[in-house]
């Protein structure tokens, strides 16, 4: 046998080591032991979130029943009141803007408004407002003693039963400024 | 390098994927046919047999967590993932497995054989010792597993590259080794 040979067959046998190399027994069941127990171990991550988000809905099932609770179901107009955001008071009023134009006029224009428009402070009222207002409750002595003396005695109270007479408002006329013999209002 | 017959007989065979209800029994086989191959693979880079097996059980790990839908090639494709994690291995600390220096006791001529083992062991230091881009073509192909292709594969360099390669790693091999055999 030469010397290449010899080396041939040394590097060969080395090399052999790797092919021959060979893992403690049983190396499938402890790699499927392992994979196993890896598992067991994320499952138990994914039911916490389980139960969490369990509890989650939980609770915003409660919030949801209780606010449904909550509003009267007998006054239905005053529901709306209820059910509805609260509406904003209103911020306070922009002044008329007064503009000079060019054919030498002044002009008022209404402020434009650059909110949300918002219902007038009356309909918001209504819409507050419950079906029977004031709210029905017990007379007081007082009212009692007012009605029984009124029951009593109808015509020595005429104010109570005389109903409410129509106002008559004058027209109102405005005249034209006049400086100097002059009317500002003709042209 | 010529064609390892036994490798093509791998390639031929039918890959089980991973996927539908019985994903553990899939995975299962898949064990029980590659986790020897597996372990040459990593105990090629690492030289240590417990670090080469904390590397089969991560692969199969990832296995497990990836699935193995799409892949065409299971030998290379799990031999590609046992090098890369040996690699990052080799750059960390390694523990030290006393049972790969205990010579053996029982053989007949012992001083003989203590002989060669060191010649073995000299053959090992000159392969530790070489390039990477020579050492791993050259342990890749020691696994009757892997041919050329393969090993192309799992290293990212075209199948003539390899065969240079190893021969290339043989040559020097040889050149090193008769010079420390002509100085005893």
């Amino acid at each position: 046998m030469n010397n290449d040979e010899h080396l041939d067959n040394l590097l060969d046998e080395a090399l052999s080591e790797y092919r021959h190399a060979e893992p403690l027994a049983g190396i499938e069941s402890r790699i499927l032991a392992r994979i196993a127990e890896r598992e067991t171990r994320r499952n138990p991550f994914a039911l916490r979130w389980a139960i969490a988000f369990a509890c989650a809905a939980a609770v915003a099932l409660a919030i949801w029943l209780g606010i449904g609770r909550r509003t009267p179901h007998t006054a239905a107009p005053s529901e709306s009141a209820v059910t509805k955001p609260v509406e904003k008071a209103p911020g306070p009023t922009q002044a008329p803007e007064v503009v000079a134009s060019a054919s030498g006029t002044v002009e008022v224009r209404k402020a434009a408004s650059r909110s949300v428009p918002q219902l007038p402070p009356t309909e918001t009222a209504l819409q507050m407002k419950p079906a029977v207002f004031p709210s029905p409750a017990p007379l007081t002595a007082d009212e009692r003693a007012f009605m029984a003396a009124l029951n009593q005695f109808p015509n020595t109270m005429p104010v109570a039963s005389e109903p409410d007479k129509a106002i008559t408002i004058a027209e109102i006329e405005i005249k034209p400024l006049a400086i100097g013999g002059v009317s500002l209002g003709e042209k | 390098m010529a064609a390892n017959p036994t490798s093509f007989a791998i390639l031929a065979q039918e890959i089980p994927v991973l996927d539908g209800t019985d994903e553990f029994a899939n995975l299962e086989l898949v064990v029980q046919q590659h986790a020897r191959f597996v372990f040459k693979v990593a105990y090629g880079v690492l030289r240590n047999s417990h670090d080469a097996e904390d590397v089969v059980q991560e692969v199969f790990l990832r296995v497990h967590r990836s699935g193995t839908r799409g892949v065409r090639d299971m030998s290379a494709w799990l031999a590609t993932i046992a090098f890369r994690l040996a690699l990052d291995r080799t750059r960390k600390p390694q523990a030290l497995d006393i049972a790969e220096f205990e010579l053996p006791a029982n053989q007949p001529d012992a001083e003989h054989v203590a002989i060669h083992r060191q010649q073995i062991d000299r053959v090992h230091r000159l392969i530790a010792a070489m390039p990477e881009d020579l050492r791993y073509p050259l342990v890749l192909s020691a696994l009757e597993e892997l041919n050329s292709r393969q090993i192309g594969e799992i290293l990212g360099i075209p199948e003539s590259s390899v065969r240079g390669r190893i021969l290339r790693a043989r040559q020097i091999l040889k050149e090193k080794l008769a010079v420390t055999e002509a100085k005893r």
